[in-house]
This record gives C-alpha cells, structure tokens and sequence, in this order.
C-alpha cells in the first residue's frame, strides 16, 4: 500500500486516512460539515495525489488523442484543458478525466486513480504501431493538490507563487512555489473558483506546507475525500464507478457536452446510432433519510430506475443525489418520486443538476480558455 | 481515540454504562470516526422491548448507514431527543451529550458478550482498517 507522498503530513495533522485505488489517503480532517462549507465559503486544500497523470506525446499526440477521446484536443487551445471521456467501442465510458493541450505534440491527462491502469493499457493498445507517438505514465512521481474555494486565488498568490496565473476556467502555466517546478491548473471538481497543482512526488511537502501556510489567513483548512465527494454531489458531478461505468454511455449520462463529433474516436459510430434507455437525473430527498447507491427510485408506486450517489449536503440541508430512470418515464424536474431505503419510501423529487450554482471563473460546462498559443512559456 | 475506563463495550462498538436509573447505551469514538458525520438519527420509541442484537436505532451519516444493537434485553426506557436537531453530538461526545439511549434491563447483570476497555482497546488495535470510500 503506497502511502501518497504526503501521507505523514497528514497523519501528524490528525487525519483519517483510507485505502482508495491502492492509494491511502485521507477521508477527513476536521468534519466533512466543516471541510464542505469552508470549501465554499473561504477555501480548502486537497491531496489529490492519486489522480493518474499520462502524457501522450511525440508528432501524431493530437492525431492519437482524438482517436482515443470524445474531443478534438487540436480545437483546444494551448494551455487549456477540458473535461472529456474515454470511451470503449460500444460507446461505454472508460474513463472521464481532464485533457490538457500542452503543445503542438503533446496532451496531458489527468485520470481517475481507480482507472489509471485500465486506461494505461487501452490507450497503448490502441496507439498505431506506426505512428509517432508514445505515452509516459508518470505513476508514482508526482503529487497533486486541488485548492479550491473563492479565495483560492489570493491563497496561491499569498504562496510565494511565481508564473503567470491561469485567469480563465481551464486554463493552465507552469509556475512555481518554495522553488518547486508546477503545472497550475485553473480547474477542480467542486464547481468552486480554485486550482489543481501538479509536480514532481519529492517537492509535495514543501508546497503543501507553502499553501497550508499562506491559506491560515484566508481562513483555508485542509480537506479529505468524503468532502471532495460531498462537493461534486452538490454539483451534479458524476463520479466514475458510481454514476458512469464502461457500461453507460455519454448520451445516457447527460454528458453530450463533452462529446466533439467533429472527428472519429472510438466508440462515435455506436454512439450515433445508440438510443439512450436511460437518462441520469437529480433527486432530493423530502423526508429524514438519505438515498444511497442502488435505492430503487419509484414513480407512483412503480420502479422507473435507481439510485448511483447520494449523500447529505451541510451547504444545502438537504439529502440529494444522482441516478438514472427509463429515458421514457416523464419524470421532470420537480417531479414527485420515491426512494426506498431500507424497505422504508422516502419522499423525493427529480431535481435540476446542479444543485449549486457553478462558481468557477466560467461556466464548468462552457468553458471559453482562450489563453494565447504564443504566451506558452515553454 | 478515547476509550473511557468505566464504561463497557461490545463488539458491534456500542458503549454501556451501568447506573442506578438503567443502562445508557451510545456509540463508541472510534465508530463515530468510521462513520463520519451523523446526519439522521432513527430514535426508538420509548416502552419498545428489545433483546440482545436487536437494532435499537439507524444513523444515518455522509457516507453510511448504522445501527446500534441492544447490549442488553430490556426495554426503551428513555431516548436522547436532542439528537433529533443535533445529531452532531454523537460525534462531537459520543461519550455525553450524544448518549442514544437508556434501558431498563430485565435482569440488571445479563448482557451479552461485553467488553472491558482493555479487551475493548485489543479489538480497535487488530481492526485498524477503514471502510472504503465511492
């Protein structure tokens, strides 16, 4: 069990660490009450560390790279990434990670840790023998940081941070802090304004400890996984293994969006002529009780689909969560259904996703990085 | 992690304390840990009867559901209602203020199998894992 590199800091700050994906790391710090309503309301830093970082470089990277994911990463600017899927030939989802553009012949991805394997080995074998690229996993070298809260900026800034900061959702430079070499990101997936911070394993402590820091004047505390999942929920966010598998696809998921169909990838010509069955949803829960993985979701008294998240949200008061029903059943928002928990119905209603407004610096959905190829400091 | 002297425990992490007005039942600190905050509690309606291993009430946390099983056969003698409004108690004092509930016990010494705070202490150490995470 690989501890993450800044499993020790954590420990002698009290946290609770778990096993996630091989990882440990921690769950908590304070109480995931605190942890999300700081996160929203000042700022929180994550470890993030476990996110798989691969880069697919060499002259055909892009050509490969659109081959492989539901983007045409040559349509993103440099410097800036997106949110995308890794789809298989029947259309199911893989994975759903970040692309970054990080030069003419190369992307960076950013994975689930859960997949980082899977995807690893997908990818290389389906790389063309004979094209001009190749794929650098960089497993066990880097460390990752999420800050993220709407005093995230003036955090980093107060870090001694030098570079040019990244002002556009998506956007990312390289930059440093304590004399560590960084690739800051202005991304996250808590629908705050924030960060994520890449760099190599051995400076993690120095730059963890530079933010911890910087951020006890802005009223920022270290938060673990269960706030980060609490967060995405309050977002509508889905979380791969939970809300999408290999075997759900994008039109399914509600994540056209993130589909470029200006090109040929795998798993396009299933998708075109796919007929979505089912259509993920939001759900809040009316009575005491939280609807968890698998609950049946039940429109007057009949099953229509089930449960994938759910959680209690201190920022909302309320018990929400995401699932699917029948693509066919009219369940709208506002729509009265019922969750079985526990043998017991409770009252719910289809809610609109997000449950939060978005607070990044544009839309998470209409991201407009338009950060200038010829400002690349590389 | 606290482990209080003089209180009992169980297997399934509950805490007992005996005194003259029945058997006060909570949760342990190490089972508010794993179950993080505590959203929901399922109080028991007083005067219910119960017998060892039945589920006297369901928390409801972030991340889980639990139950709190009857140490003791006996019957719902007074619950903690503030719980109801404050269900953070139970994880703020597990030991105090977030008391679940008391029993009145059948018979004042029968219990099951119950652990004393060392034994108690010998448990947490050869289980020193945590559940997973989604």
């Amino acid at each position: 069990m690989p501890d993450a590199p800044l499993a020790r800091r954590h420990r002698e700050a009290g946290a609770r660490l778990v096993e996630f994906a091989g990882w440990r790391l921690p769950l908590q710090f304070s109480s995931i009450a605190e942890e999300t309503r700081t996160t929203r309301r000042a700022a929180a830093l994550f470890d993030i560390s476990h996110m798989g970082v691969l880069r697919i470089f060499g002259a055909d990277a892009h050509r490969a790279a659109r081959r492989l994911l539901t983007r045409d990463t040559l349509a993103i600017p440099l410097n800036c990434s997106r949110y995308a899927l890794l789809c298989n030939d029947a259309g199911g989802i893989l994975d759903d990670l970040f692309v970054m553009s990080e030069s003419r012949d190369a992307v960076r991805l950013i994975v689930n840790a859960a997949n980082h394997a899977k995807d690893v080995a997908w990818i290389r074998s389906h790389l063309d023998t004979s094209a001009r690229v190749a794929i650098d996993d960089a497993l066990g070298r880097t460390f990752g940081l999420a800050l993220q809260g709407p005093r995230s900026q003036q955090v980093l800034q107060a870090s001694g941070f030098r570079g040019r900061l990244p002002t556009a959702f998506g956007a990312f430079f390289h930059g440093s802090i304590a004399g560590a070499d960084l690739l800051v990101s202005r991304t996250g997936y808590t629908g705050e304004d924030g960060f994520e911070i890449f760099g190599s394993a051995g400076d993690a402590v120095p730059v963890w400890d530079a933010l911890i820091q910087a951020g006890a004047d802005y009223g920022m505390i270290p938060a673990g996984l269960a706030a980060r999942d609490v967060l995405r929920q309050e977002m509508g966010y889905p979380l791969w293994g939970q809300d999408i598998d290999d075997h759900t696809t994008p039109l399914e998921a509600g994540l056209r969006w993130a589909v470029d169909w200006s090109g040929d990838f795998i798993g396009r010509a299933a998708l075109e002529h796919s007929q979505p069955g089912r259509r993920r949803v939001g759900l809040r829960v009316e009575d005491r009780g939280v609807a968890r993985p698998a609950a049946p979701i039940l429109l007057s008294g009949r099953p229509i689909g089930a449960v994938t998240s759910g959680t209690y949200s201190h920022n909302l008061q309320a018990a929400v969560g995401q699932g699917y029903v029948e693509a066919s059943v009219q369940a709208r928002t506002g729509t009265e259904i019922e969750v079985e928990v526990r043998g017991r119905r409770l009252r719910a209603r289809i809610a609109e996703l997000p449950f939060l407004p978005a607070r990044t610096r544009l839309s998470w959905t209409r991201i407009q990085c338009t950060e200038r190829e010829n400002e690349n400091p590389r | 992690m606290r482990i209080p002297d003089d209180l009992e425990y169980t297997e399934t992490h509950e805490w007992l304390r005996r005194g003259p007005d029945g058997v006060t039942v909570g949760i342990t600190d190490y089972a508010q840990g794993e179950l993080t905050d505590v959203v929901f509690v399922e109080l028991p309606e007083p005067g219910r009867r119960v017998v060892p291993g039945d589920e006297v009430c369901a928390l409801e946390s972030v991340k889980a559901v639990a139950y709190v099983y009857a140490p003791v056969a006996g019957s719902i003698a007074a619950v903690n209602h503030r719980l109801s409004t404050q269900p953070d108690l139970i994880n703020k004092d597990p030991y105090g203020a977030g008391w679940i509930a008391r029993l009145t016990p059948d018979e004042p010494e029968q219990a099951v199998d119950l652990l004393d705070p060392s034994a108690y202490r010998t448990k947490l150490a050869s289980t020193d894992k945590a559940p997973g995470i989604g």
